[in-house]
């Protein structure tokens, strides 16, 4: 078995496109195209060259290039003319505490440069052996396909890393969608740029709520309460029975009977009742009441940007949300669209989560922030002598991370008010460390402000949590640390928790300390050869561990084992009898 | 009494007409490409049996089951006296291939063999129309690339200075080595074969004549090339130019030398 543990191992990327391809056969029914009649050849199976549209039955067809080898696949066609394949990967932004990054972090993307060739249209062409030329002769592979295949924008694409000798299933794979392709130039270079899935999310393409079509028929006044709405039939097309929307800056509720709507409620959540004039638009609002966080991202990924929920799993979701943020169930109302992505930016800043997409696994992750327990988490060692290559090592320490106080504001009063106005908060957290502020330490105040249209009165506990975990984490300079390891240490992914020692990290005697830290980003500098991770110092400062069981024994009497994973109360002294620290709540 | 030529220059011995293994051959003429059809006895989907005549050496025959046939249909009975097989893997999988033509009545068993990587076997020219190669086995063969056609012979040999291609691979090293000196793991690249074809002392007539139709060729096509066939039947490569040919005046006697760059394959 070839893996990146063999000596001598030959790195080999394969990319993979699915072009839309037509399942039919031309001219063969249910296909109503004919020569002669509909066109003066045979299509190609694809939708630009199709001669009977309202027939076309979308299918996909995989086209395979590899990276330059001598190496011939014998499970399916590839063709050698890979000349680079650049990628950038995700990195995470835990918390949003990076105010050099977007909450979201940055979105993995991937270059690949191709060489065109000229192609006899084996595999893209079914009839080209009863063409009148020969395909050979005629253009290239790329201008051809860019021809005939113009709707590739979004469709999947995935760059495949293993090494000769492997099947292309034993490869590693990292799945995209195009976002763009350009070429060939004159010297035949094609270049395919391509992004996450979650380039889904952005707000250009997708919104939250979707914008409504209906209109107000007639004038209404401040106390009017029935109207139709325009244009007929917009009510069952658009409008659930009954709900919650905004005309203008009044949020209203109602009840719905084919096009003609029934005010129940007005003024609503602070909202000033006022008259309304023929045309304004009657906008749907998105409600969400008592939903646990990882249940509303979920729906703004999967209703509103129409990301295939395949590519989440939820129930790992609502695990990991389960035992790290019970206590975030958001109450809000969403007037008027809104980018999804602004949006999942607020909800992983404000819940103290993340969600990035795992090219390698093919899923959207979604994890808390929370701290490591060494009892329960297996963490993998990495140190100068069996890992990090030579001359790689980087060490940054970011002061314009780090902060002082975090402000979260929470219990918005008017849902249709600017989203960062102060005065449109009926509460504020502020959790503050002056200690970092003194001049004995930092010498400067740095302050967060959260605006949390999310948190209503019941999340008093989920404000004081994301403020004092943020705080906590970013309370000094953050610890970034960048370094090389060989391919087969490569099992390590964006977000897992690692160990390293390094002569550069130390402690006061300069003695080597290993550090926690956490991958952020993982890139293949080399395919199938060299990684770079960049990571942050995983810092929570402190003795951390879970509430205990019941039935576990008092301090004194538990193993070493249960003292890891279980927190007792300390003497006033924040020691215990065996001289260690106090646990430690966050 | 002794007589000593009022020449100067002595004239050139004529060519043999027998061809001579111990120089270089150059498998550039092939029938396949532009007058031939294709019928596979089997093949794979993707992988069918006209990709043999398409110089492209990632796009295989595979059959479906053993023994296996191509015949090739040529527009007209031509002259052939060698064929080329590159990119393939019947030596791996103990597999042969026979090559057959008919003669109007049966088919003629020309050759039978086994290639180890890439290959050329020559034979007495034979003119026909219809030719067939049969591979037989128990193994998973596939074939890139096949060669049907007239075969160059250089006029010299080649002796000392030569790098035999097949010996001489570009292969890029990246070891990895951590900070503490541990090696930690290596990948290889390999990069095929390049190699410069330098024969010199050959006739400014020959270089002018015929060896002109392949410096053509070689700018549009690959080929297929043995240096010493007779001694060394296994350094044969399939390789293209990756520059002009070029052609130098060398010396009295009205002598050229030819270099040819190429690159080539690694099987």
């Amino acid at each position: 078995m070839v893996d990146e543990f063999s000596v001598g191992r030959e790195p080999i990327t394969v990319v993979e496109i699915d072009q839309d391809f037509c399942s039919l056969e031309y001219g063969v029914l249910p296909c109503q195209a004919s020569l002669g009649v509909t066109g003066q050849r045979k299509c190609f199976n694809t939708l630009n060259t199709c001669q009977d549209i309202s027939n076309f039955n979308k299918s996909f067809l995989t086209l395979r290039f590899s990276t330059d080898t001598s190496y011939v696949f014998t499970e399916a066609l590839v063709l050698p003319s890979v000349r680079s394949v650049s990628t950038r990967a995700t990195e995470i932004n835990v918390g949003g505490g990076n105010n050099n990054s977007k909450p979201l972090g940055r979105r993995a993307s991937v270059t690949i440069t191709l060489q065109d060739t000229p192609w006899n249209d084996k595999l893209v062409d079914k009839y080209r052996t009863e063409r009148d030329y020969n395909p050979i002769e005629r253009g290239t592979f790329w201008s051809k396909w860019l021809n005939r295949n113009p709707y590739y924008q979004n469709r999947p694409i995935r760059v495949k890393e293993g090494y000769v000798g492997q099947s292309l299933s034993e490869m590693r794979t990292r799945s995209y969608v195009i976002d763009e392709i350009s070429g060939p130039d004159s010297n035949g270079r094609v270049t395919i740029k391509a992004k996450d899935i979650l380039k889904l999310a952005d707000d250009k393409k997708a919104q939250a709520p979707l914008p409504s079509n209906g209109q107000l028929s007639v004038a209404i006044s401040d106390s009017d309460t029935v109207f139709d709405l325009l244009p007929a039939g917009v009510g069952d097309e658009e409008y659930p029975a009954s709900g919650t929307a905004s005309i203008g800056d009044e949020i209203v509720l109602f009840t719905r009977v084919a096009d003609t709507i029934t005010l129940t409620q007005r003024g609503v959540r602070g909202s000033e009742i006022q008259s309304h004039d023929e045309g304004d638009t009657f906008q749907l609002a998105l409600v969400y009441q008592d939903v646990r966080v990882e249940n509303v991202i979920y729906d703004l990924l999967v209703n509103y940007a129409n990301i295939d929920p395949s590519f989440i799993n939820l129930a790992e979701w609502n695990d990991e949300a389960s035992e790290f943020l019970a206590g975030y169930l958001l109450t809000t109302i969403i007037t008027e669209p809104e980018g999804v992505n602004k949006l999942l930016s607020e909800l992983v800043e404000q819940c103290i989560c993340y969600i990035f997409w795992d090219e390698i696994d093919q899923k959207i992750r979604f994890d808390a922030i929370k701290p490591i327990i060494p009892a329960v988490d297996v963490i993998p060692e990495l140190d100068e002598s069996n890992a990090i290559i030579a001359d790689s090592f980087k060490v940054e320490r970011k002061s314009d991370e780090r902060l002082s106080q975090v402000w979260v504001y929470y219990t918005q009063r008017d849902p249709t008010e600017s989203i960062d106005k102060k005065s449109n908060f009926g509460r504020v957290q502020v959790n503050v460390d002056l200690d970092a502020e003194t001049d004995l330490q930092y010498g400067e105040k740095s302050v967060k402000e959260i605006f949390s249209r999310w948190f209503d009165g019941t999340n008093n506990g989920e404000a004081l949590t994301t403020g004092t975990r943020i705080l906590s984490r970013y309370r000094d300079n953050p610890l970034y640390v960048t370094f090389d390891v060989d391919a087969k240490d490569r099992s390590i992914k964006t977000a897992d928790i690692i160990q390293v020692t390094h002569r550069s990290i130390v402690d006061d005697t300069g003695q080597e300390v290993p550090v926690l830290l956490q991958v952020i980003s993982t890139t293949e500098v080399e395919s199938g050869h060299k990684m770079r991770y960049r990571c942050q110092e995983y810092g929570f400062s402190g003795r951390l561990a879970f509430i205990v069981p019941d039935d576990y024994p008092d301090y004194s009497l538990a193993s070493q084992a249960q003292r890891n994973f279980g927190a007792w109360i300390a003497p006033d002294s924040g020691f215990f009898a065996d001289d260690t620290e106090a646990y430690k709540i966050i | 009494m002794t007589v000593i030529s009022k020449n100067l220059s002595l004239t050139q011995p004529p060519e043999p007409s027998v061809r001579d293994l111990s120089k270089p051959q150059i498998g550039w003429i092939t029938w396949l490409r532009d007058f031939s059809t294709v019928t596979a006895s089997s093949e794979q989907s993707g992988f069918e049996g006209d990709s043999v005549i398409n110089d492209l050496t990632y796009n295989i025959w595979k059959p479906v089951s053993l023994p296996a046939t191509l015949t090739f249909e040529l527009e007209e009975a031509r002259p052939v006296d060698f064929i080329g097989i590159a990119k393939n893997n019947l030596f791996d999988e103990n597999c042969s291939l026979k090559l057959e033509y008919f003669d109007g009545t049966s088919f003629v068993e020309v050759v039978e063999f086994i290639p180890r990587g890439s290959s050329m076997q020559f034979f007495d020219e034979i003119l026909a129309k219809t030719w067939r190669i049969t591979v037989s086995g128990t193994g998973d063969p596939y074939i890139g690339v096949i060669y049907l056609g007239l075969a160059l012979q250089m006029q010299r040999g080649i002796y000392q200075g030569f790098r035999p291609p097949t010996l001489n691979e570009n292969t890029e090293v990246r070891p990895n080595i951590s900070e503490g000196g541990q090696w930690l793991g290596r990948s290889i690249v390999r990069q095929g074969l390049e190699n410069n074809i330098d024969v010199d002392n050959l006739t400014a007539e020959w270089v002018r004549g015929e060896f002109q139709r392949f410096v053509k060729n070689s700018q549009k096509y690959p080929f297929f090339f043995a240096w010493r066939n007779d001694t060394f039947p296994d350094e044969v490569i399939y390789c293209w130019t990756t520059d002009d040919i070029r052609q130098d005046n060398t010396g009295p006697r009205d002598l050229m030398s030819v270099s040819i760059p190429v690159q080539g394959i690694v099987d």
